[in-house]
């Protein structure tokens, strides 16, 4: 499934921001390729360093971070390069959705200028070119009266129109490659499925690869073909997503899984995960889930926790996932 | 339930309005907005009742009818069998106590834990002043936190700790009724399972009603007795959480429910519904709900 030369391949990515508190090591060792038109989803908690990892493809992070390591896309280099040759691929061959629809987009301009700014800027379009794409496109995220939308500011939309604005932005210039930031973690559950629906559609059509960044398992199930899990700023986890969810080889994956409440199935008690995140200024040794795993011992602290090849096409940071791990298999109480 | 059977608290026809600035004269009349459109619901002692919708369907302004934040248009709140009026006195304040959302937000970050419990047990005369302290370590004990949190300040707490910090607050002023509202939205999935627990602990060792709101079906599956629907303003489903599940009845429950992502099986053969849900700032008066 994955062709010889991937779309964009990440390898050894680390990322240290510098906070009031000193410098913070958000991701690292962060190594994983996708192919081109497949979706992969990236999911973690919190301050698990993947929208950082994100981030960092575009070079959009906050000014004095370091980057090291490389990410290949389509056989050039975009880390350490001037910003001068990253512009051109922002928005046109990579672009990006975000979470949070309403700082995205500008207040004060109308949905149509937004659009057709894209347009003019990435594709040296002339105003009148532009403003009737941006129609189509708008057309093609399923809004209904594209004319009356092109003329509207952001905050005469709702949650989900914004949403779908911006993805008719991230669709302009059809691009190779879509990172999606959490785009439906602020919308209300019927809405997200209207727009993971047009996602599916959008990516399908298109034949854009697309990383989906979300907090939510089921989601990422519900898009990805292929799913990458992080811990406190590392890969521990990554496979097909049908058996990394079945089976999962990392402690903290089977952990995350169990503690999802089930919708379907019998109702079980919740179950978390005990104890805290660990200090992200000083995180263990070895393996940063060891603190809170319930399979740790002595070798978790010691051993350098790098994603090793479990099963081909899968990989695990676990030490213990061959051996197994106790109560596998999250799915035995969730059935569709 | 315990020696009566009168609810701790019962909403009856509970209706509120705004309205909405700018214009005036009869134009103004049309303008009202509909929040909570005549709601009837019973919690009983020890039941942890969800209430779900989506946003703007009515159902933060409804808690925050039930606290006694907002006074109701039309229609009353009971609390154990007696109306309160618009101002409650302070003792029917204590009874119903809230938790919000934003956990770190709902904390003052100039106070210690150890302060804000303090104050609470102090303006309300609970316990003796000598009995302060070790009041406070309880509190925070009942929430699975020890005492060494008394003495650290909101930003060194982690957002599960924080919603507990939040719960210990509730739970100071000693009340029947807690009125949690999206209390682990904010929340990682694996800490939102301990804060959960926390409140089901709650329930069964203090007989603590719990009226549940939240947008997470799944969370309130695993948590509530019963689940209360609500739609532009109305309750248009009540059930026991496994008849809701199990046997959805109205239309807009399926909807909602058939929305929910699944862990398991294949990519979900997502049907749009081809109808957006109004928000109540939309919706007519008399609204009806899609026959979806």
């Amino acid at each position: 499934m994955v062709s010889a030369e991937p779309l964009l391949e990440v390898s050894d990515l680390a990322v240290t921001l510098h906070t009031p508190q000193g410098p913070l090591r958000a991701a690292e060792g962060v190594s994983f390729a996708v192919a081109a038109a497949e979706a992969v989803g990236l999911v973690g908690e919190s301050g698990s360093g993947k929208s950082v990892a994100m981030r960092a493809i575009l070079g959009l992070l906050p000014r004095g971070s370091t980057v090291s390591g490389s990410v290949r896309f389509a056989g050039r280099e975009l880390v350490g390069v001037a910003e001068r040759q990253l512009a051109p691929i922002r928005g046109r061959e990579i672009s990006m959705i975000f979470q949070d629809p309403m700082t995205a987009l500008n207040p004060i301009r109308r949905i149509g200028g937004q659009i057709g700014e894209v347009l003019r800027i990435q594709l040296g379009w002339n105003r009148r070119r532009a403003s009737a794409h941006a129609r189509e496109l708008l057309a093609r995220v399923e809004i209904a009266e594209p004319d009356r939308v092109l003329r509207q500011f952001p905050h005469q939309l709702s949650g989900g129109m914004r949403q779908r604005v911006l993805i008719a932005m991230a669709l302009a210039c059809q691009p190779r490659l879509i990172l999606c930031d959490e785009p439906t973690t602020a919308l209300d559950v019927t809405t997200q499925d209207q727009i993971l629906a047009l996602l599916r559609r959008a990516s399908d059509e298109s034949g854009a690869a697309m990383i989906f960044v979300s907090h939510d398992l089921a989601v990422v199930r519900q898009l990805c073909s292929r799913v990458l899990v992080m811990y406190a700023g590392r890969l521990v986890e990554m496979g097909p997503i049908g058996p990394v969810f079945a089976d999962p080889r990392h402690a903290y994956t089977a952990a995350l899984l169990r503690s999802l409440p089930a919708i379907d199935g019998p109702r079980q008690p919740p179950v978390s995960i005990g104890g805290e995140l660990p200090d992200r200024f000083r995180p263990p040794s070895g393996c940063r889930f060891r603190t809170r795993c319930t399979v740790a011992d002595d070798s978790c602290a010691s051993l350098p926790s790098t994603l090793l090849p479990v099963d081909g096409e899968r990989g695990s940071a676990c030490i213990h996932a061959a051996t197994g791990l106790p109560d596998r298999g999250a799915e035995s109480g969730v059935s569709r | 339930m315990s020696s009566n059977d009168v609810p701790p608290i019962e909403l009856r026809g509970l209706r509120k309005e705004f309205r909405l600035p700018g214009l005036r004269g009869r134009a103004r009349a049309a303008r009202t907005q509909v929040a909570v459109a005549g709601v009837d619901l019973t919690v009983s002692r020890g039941e942890i009742v969800g209430l779900v919708g989506e946003s703007g369907c009515g159902k933060s302004t409804l808690a925050r009818c039930v606290v006694g934040m907002y006074s109701p248009t039309a229609g009353e709140v009971l609390l154990d069998g007696h109306p309160v009026g618009t101002r409650r006195s302070s003792a029917d304040r204590r009874r119903v106590q809230m938790v919000f959302q934003d956990p770190a937000s709902a904390l003052n970050p100039a106070l210690r834990v150890r302060d804000m419990l303090a104050e609470l047990l102090r303006v309300h005369r609970l316990v003796p002043s000598s009995d302060i302290a070790g009041r406070c370590a309880e509190l925070l004990e009942s929430v699975g936190l020890d005492a060494g949190f008394l003495d650290v300040f909101p930003h060194a707490l982690s957002g599960g700790q924080r919603q507990r910090v939040n719960i210990a607050r509730a739970l100071a002023l000693e009340p029947d009724v807690v009125v949690a509202d999206e209390v682990v939205s904010a929340l990682d999935v694996s800490v939102q399972a301990a804060v959960l627990n926390v409140l089901l602990d709650l329930r069964a060792r203090l007989g603590l009603s719990i009226l549940f709101i939240s947008h997470n079906l799944a969370v309130v599956r695993q948590v509530c007795d019963r689940v209360a629907v609500m739609y532009a303003g109305e309750i248009v489903e009540l059930a026991d959480v496994d008849t809701l599940f199990a046997e959805p009845r109205h239309d807009y429950t399926r909807r909602l429910l058939a929305a929910i992502p699944r862990i398991s099986g294949d990519h979900a053969q997502s049907v749009p519904s081809g109808q957006s849900v109004p928000s109540g700032q939309s919706v007519p008066s008399g609204q009806s709900v899609p026959s979806g």
